[in-house]
């Protein structure tokens, strides 16, 4: 009997749902051919299987999510025995209390009632209880910490003063460890330093699922800081997040509370542009291209604004991977055009469409939309004259693109007419400053204006 | 005190005198034309040669007056920032010195004493020319010295002067003549290619292959170390006297007067045997220009009108003492002749009063704010060198002529020193790194694998016959019996007794060897380890000095100078500080000081003490271990005393040995192999691992181990905790490679011994941890020292010293809390920074 897994579709997708199973239990399938079709993050994918036989079990039904890496069917010869299917019960999730209960994948795999999570296991009965530390950490406990992926300073130290030795770091990966939980959910408690053995476990067989992570983290005493968050009313339509969703809000918060921004605008006749774009013989492209190609120029000229903040360091990167911001039904996605600074204006078009028309598909793949430098933000389209967009991190600055509207304008002391489009450039001030970023936004300016592309 | 000598009551009580004979004064009287025509030694020739080295003298000085005044000498422009202590107006005293001495003979000196190294160099050079120099010099550095002269302006036109051409010199004198004199210079200016690659400098600089010894920085430095070499002349039967110059100002120094007693210890003449009766070939010269710095011995400072009135104070024969006229070299050359022959006879020591003048500063920058200029000026009138010139011209020896030719001579070769060594390219700099420069010299550690034997009449029986052998013989060779008993002193051997195996061995296999200091002889030290010894040893090999701590080590360093090997002994730790200057400044200084040159073969026991307070009770070991230039051990069993008193006598380096009194009677109950009967040798820097563990290493160095011990015990039974136990035996050198594996493996590090906290060495091993093995630290390495007090009485002593409870209570509040602990002292943070605050702690 082979196992099929869900797969790990780009670095930092953690989870992903299968949006439909191609095959059905007891169909044949082979190697190579699309068994069922997954949403992450970001996309809809299709999973090619990586068995040849007959697919005896599905183990993850439709619409859960689960984490990569899960055994989600079971492919095997037609009169094979099935295993205990026991063992595969750990990596099913629950979907938050406000949807209804997702089927469970089998009847095997139907969550036990959750066993009241265990109790730290408890230290000798006559050590000192480790007090809760003051955040200072031995220098071999940090080491111990980097090694085993732990924030040591999070932890309740057993030296003087509360000081975390080695041991109780080691202590903690190993209570970590023991305790029952799906690998989303440790990933995240490592990231968050939340103790798995404190959490209550809502999962299969007393595992700790992500979810609880998360509603212990809400709880606890770093969530207290925050605004506290509003109770359903219980009259309005609760809409569940989809992990798009959930990313897009995770993702925004960080950037605005991590990057002091700064605004600047610019007005730039399009006459030329307008002219320019019309006169080509082969091909049109369409306005956002024309800003995209201006926009890598203008960086070539002003690499300081195609970097990265590394919290002791700025690196400025060789390749201009720009992000063009889509909106989707679900939400949003930013397809990345890369090295951008290599290709031509009618490469551009040819690329735009092609990734526009994957992610409206939704058939982007991972690759598809990581990678960015910069990223571009056109609502011309929908009427708009001027926004200013939250950066989309890694990056330093985000381009708001505005529509482009007649207007009058005084050229040479006389009242003229000309199509004008405004744009904004949101910087992170810890890499660009006020000046680099002007400088930046008059020489696209330029470019646009002279219709230089 | 030897039994021979009887102190009688009906003798001690009889009513008599002290009777203190003449001592003369400038009782020379003879004219240069006498003294060519009755005295053998002094030809026409012999007195322009005085002249020329006066002149030398002169001129060397003069030069660098000039420059440290000026910054420029004739076509030289040079800034020396470094001192110049100039004899301007002392050549006489300086070249009539060294008249009647030869290379055997050892000349020791000051921070003044440029113009000895120059008159004793010339003299050498005129000694040695031919094969014996050119050997002296190609193999000097390599030749290097000599190649820079010879390269660079060679000028070996030589010296014809005087009537009837009566003084000349050769080719192979003038070179040799300029390597003195760029040797010196070099050396002077801190040049690689002086004479100690310009580690020695101005004030120290030497040149033993011309018997020009370590001249001393440190005011009457010279006393006790040229004892010490007089002493080597004794005990190793070699020709020569030694001399040391030192200022009159020095004779205020307490070391000096130690250094005059003990060079007059009535044993040399009463209590040797064969021989080795007889004074010492000792010659205390001091060079009296009746001024310190500014200060005046004479009528100010002292209370003596002449400095030759010491002498009575110090032997029956006022130690040969005389004033002689140091304006006159003649007198001078006179003096030392008769004294020479005293000493050769073995009636020394010898103490001459030469009275001269210094007619410029102390150092350049010196105002002479302290004396009249008219009394300068009577000087200059009676300048040594103006009057002796016009002597010889009034004996027909010389013309006007001859002296001038003989100044012209000394600029040129003056210049050309000046010139060269001066010269970056030429002369550079010693590169100083981690690893090249100083740092391969600081010590020689150089190992005798096989010694070189002993003499007739070394030992005075086979080493089975003697009876404390055959005591330690009957004793189990281990601390533990077989039933797991720990056996006492007088059923094993104890650590005494082990120190005491190793140094017979020593005895009987290298005639080099001395061992002396207070009682040491027939009391066999205070603590008797080596008792049994008198009966094995005549007294030039063991005997008991005066209670004259900083003579014992400055002796000692004399004798290991000459290339003797010393084993002296400071009775408590306590008494360190008597002997502050010949141990911190002697003792650990002159190999490197000599670039590399020199060995100090001396291993100086000091027992750290208990039970007697305050001043009898202190570890010192951080104190010797600050220095640099010494080997700092202490070995805590008697398998480890053994080996590594055998490796620090066998060494070339200076050895401080400290033993706790605590441990004489110890038997060997940590090396379960016991103490081999055999001679062996333990490297020096390794510490031991006494017992393995897994939680905590914990450090120790001296008895301390003992209760480091039973903190173990505390620790492993009680609390679960494995501790890695480890002697670390010898503060300098370390060797951390254990120390850093075992932190890396426990992550934690208690460090104890009986030092006094504050400062103790335990902090610098501590310290340096943290920076070898910072990321595998778990805690703050813990210093458990002893209290920053006096030391109490015995009965209130565990107060003070680590008990193996302060080891729990440092692990408990330093490094991780224990269950149900409750620890008997305070060593928080805040305790220990409060007690800091008011200067305790
Ligand atoms: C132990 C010590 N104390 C003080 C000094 C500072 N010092 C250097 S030379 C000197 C005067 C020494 O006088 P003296 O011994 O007569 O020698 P002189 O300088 O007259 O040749 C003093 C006080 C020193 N170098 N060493
Ligand atoms: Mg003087």
């Amino acid at each position: 009997m082979q196992e099929i897994i869900m797969p790990q579709m780009g670095q930092s997708v953690e989870e992903a749902e299968i949006t439909q199973w191609l095959k059905q239990e007891g169909d044949s399938v082979a190697e190579g051919e699309p068994i069922f079709t997954i949403q992450t993050d970001k996309a809809e994918i299709e999973c090619e299987s990586t068995a040849t036989g007959v697919l005896r079990k599905i183990l993850v039904p439709e619409e859960v999510e689960v984490p990569v890496l899960t055994v989600v069917a079971l492919v095997g010869a037609a009169d094979e025995d099935l295993p205990d299917l026991a063992q595969y019960a750990v990596g099913t999730e629950s979907t938050p209390a406000a949807s209804p209960a997702p089927t469970p994948a089998s009847e095997a795999a139907a969550p036990e009632t959750a066993p009241a999570p265990e109790a730290a296991p408890a230290a000798p009965s006559e050590a000192p209880v480790p007090s809760a530390g003051k955040g200072f950490a031995s220098p071999r406990a940090r080491a111990a910490g980097k090694r085993l992926d732990i924030d040591a300073r999070a932890l309740p130290g057993s030296g003087p003063g509360g000081r975390v030795l080695e041991e109780d770091v080691l202590a903690y990966h190993e209570a970590q460890e023991s305790v029952p939980s799906t690998p989303s959910a440790r990933r995240m408690a490592k990231m968050e330093g939340v103790d798995l053995t404190a959490v209550p476990a809502s999962g299969p067989r007393g595992h700790v699922l992500k979810e609880d992570v998360r509603q212990a983290l809400a709880s606890g005493p770093a969530a207290a800081a925050q605004a506290p968050l509003p109770e359903a009313s219980g009259e309005g339509k609760v809409i569940p997040l989809t992990p798009m969703r959930r990313i897009i809000a995770e993702r925004m918060v960080q950037s605005k509370f991590s990057a002091p921004e700064f605004y600047i605008t610019v007005e730039v006749d399009m006459k030329n542009a307008v002219a320019f774009r019309t006169s080509l013989p082969h091909f049109k492209p369409s306005f956002n291209d024309l800003v995209l190609r201006a926009t890598a120029r203008a960086i070539q000229d002003f690499p300081q604004v195609n970097a990265r903040w590394l919290g002791d360091a700025v690196e400025e990167l060789p390749d201009i991977n720009i992000g063009f911001a889509t909106a989707l039904p679900e939400g949003l996605i930013v397809p990345v055009i890369k090295q951008i600074q290599k290709k031509s204006l009618q490469d551009i078009n040819r690329e735009t469409k092609e990734l526009a028309g994957k992610a409206q598909a939704g058939k982007l793949t991972p690759e598809d939309y990581s990678g960015n430098t910069f990223t571009v933000s056109n609502l011309g389209a929908f009427g708009v004259d001027t926004f200013t967009a939250i950066i989309n991190q890694p990056d330093s600055a985000i381009l708001a693109v505005g529509q482009i509207k007649d207007r009058v304008v005084v050229i040479d002391g006389g009242m003229q007419i000309r199509p004008i489009m405004k744009l904004t450039l949101s910087s992170d001030h810890r890499v660009l400053d006020g000046a680099v970023s002007a400088q930046f936004m008059g020489r696209l300016k330029e470019i646009l204006e002279n219709a230089d592309f | 005190m030897p039994k021979s000598i009887m102190v009688d009551p009906r003798k001690v009580r009889k009513a008599t005198q002290v009777k203190v004979g003449a001592i003369p004064v400038n009782q020379y009287k003879k004219t240069v034309k006498q003294e060519i025509k009755d005295n053998k030694d002094l030809s026409a020739g012999r007195c322009l040669r005085i002249y020329r080295d006066m002149v030398l003298i002169r001129e060397f000085e003069s030069m660098l007056d000039s420059i440290k005044k000026t910054q420029k000498y004739g076509d030289v422009s040079y800034m020396h920032a470094g001192p110049a202590h100039l004899s301007l107006g002392q050549e006489a005293a300086a070249v009539g010195e060294c008249i009647h001495l030869g290379v055997e003979d050892h000349i020791w000196g000051s921070h003044r004493s440029h113009g000895e190294v120059i008159a004793k160099g010339l003299r050498a050079v005129e000694d040695l020319q031919g094969a014996e120099l050119e050997a002296v010099m190609t193999s000097f550095w390599d030749g290097r010295v000599l190649k820079t002269v010879e390269t660079h302006e060679p000028d070996w036109e030589g010296l014809k002067v005087g009537v009837r051409n009566a003084f000349k010199t050769t080719e192979a004198e003038e070179r040799g003549v300029d390597f003195l004199i760029y040797g010196l210079l070099a050396e002077i200016f801190a040049r690689e290619t002086g004479f100690n690659k310009g580690l020695g400098g101005s004030m120290h600089v030497f040149f033993t292959p011309f018997g020009i010894y370590p001249n001393n920085a440190i005011v009457g430095g010279s006393a006790d170390i040229a004892t010490g070499s007089a002493l080597f002349k004794k005990c190793q039967q070699q020709p020569g006297i030694s001399v040391a110059n030192i200022g009159d100002a020095s004779s205020g120094c307490g070391p000096v007067w130690e250094a005059l007693g003990f060079a007059s210890m009535a044993q040399f003449k009463k209590l040797w045997d064969g021989a080795y009766r007889g004074g010492l070939p000792m010659l205390f010269n001091f060079m009296n220009n009746f001024y310190g710095m500014g200060g005046q011995p004479i009528g100010e400072t002292m209370g003596y009108d002449f400095i030759s009135r010491i002498g009575s104070g110090v032997n029956p024969e006022n130690m040969h003492a005389e004033t002689v006229d140091g304006n006159n070299p003649l007198a001078v050359a006179e003096a030392y002749k008769r004294k020479k022959a005293i000493l050769l006879k073995g009636d020394g020591p010898v103490l001459l009063d030469v009275q001269c003048y210094r007619q410029t500063g102390h150092s350049p920058s010196d105002q002479s704010s302290y004396r009249e200029r008219e009394e300068i000026e009577m000087w200059r009138k009676a300048d040594c060198i103006v009057e002796f010139g016009e002597k010889l011209i009034a004996a027909g020896v010389a013309k006007q002529a001859d002296l001038d030719a003989i100044k012209a001579y000394a600029e040129r070769k003056i210049t050309k020193a000046a010139k060269l060594a001066t010269d970056q390219a030429i002369s550079p700099y010693l590169k100083l790194t981690a690893d090249a420069g100083v740092a391969p010299i600081m010590f020689s550690n150089r190992i005798d694998e096989d010694l070189p034997g002993i003499r007739e009449g070394d030992v005075l029986m086979p080493m089975e016959e003697c009876p404390r052998v055959k005591l330690i013989a009957k004793k189990s060779r281990k601390g533990i019996a077989e039933n797991g008993k720990v056996l006492k002193g007088n059923k094993a051997v104890t650590f005494g007794e082990a120190i005491f195996e190793s140094v017979l061995h020593h005895f009987y296999h290298d005639s080099r060897l001395v061992a002396y200091g207070e009682e040491n002889r027939d009391w066999g030290g205070a603590f008797a380890v080596y008792q049994g010894l008198t009966e094995c040893l005549p007294y030039h090999r063991l005997f008991n000095s005066p209670i004259s701590e900083a003579a014992i080590v400055g002796t000692g360093v004399g004798y290991a100078l000459e290339g003797g090997r010393a084993l002296v002994e400071l009775m408590y730790c306590d008494f360190l500080g008597r002997a502050g200057d010949e141990v911190f400044n002697q003792m650990a200084k002159w190999q490197a000081m000599s670039g590399g040159f020199c060995q100090m073969p001396m291993v100086m026991r000091v027992s750290v003490g208990s039970k007697y307070g305050a001043q009898h009770s202190q570890d010192w070991t951080t104190l010797c271990a600050h220095i640099p230039g010494l080997k700092v051990v202490f070995p805590a069993t008697p398998y480890d005393a053994k080996g590594m008193i055998a490796t620090a006598l066998s060494g070339s380096d200076p050895v401080i040995f400290f033993e706790s009194q605590r441990l004489y009677g110890q038997t060997e109950t940590i090396h379960p192999e016991g103490v081999p009967k055999e001679y062996y040798r333990i490297p020096l820097g390794e510490p031991n691992m006494v017992k393995e563990g897994s939680d905590l290493t914990l450090l120790t160095f001296g008895a301390t181990l003992y209760r480091a011990q039973e903190a173990v015990a505390i620790l492993e039974k009680e609390h679960g905790v494995s501790v890695e136990l480890i002697d670390g035996r010898s503060l300098v050198p370390f060797n951390y490679d254990m120390l850093v594996e075992s932190v890396k493996k426990t992550g934690k590090l208690i460090l104890s011994s009986d030092a006094c906290e504050r400062g103790s060495f335990l902090h610098t091993i501590a310290g340096n941890v943290t920076q070898m093995a910072f990321d595998y630290l778990d805690a703050p390495p813990a210093v458990v020292g002893a209290q920053n007090w006096i030391v109490p009485a015995y009965e209130q002593e565990d107060d003070f010293f680590p008990q193996p409870h302060w080891i729990v209570d440092a692990y408990h509040t330093q490094i991780k809390p224990l269950a149900g602990y409750t620890p008997v002292s305070d060593r928080g943070v805040e305790a220990l920074m409060a007690e800091k605050r008011f200067g305790i702690c």
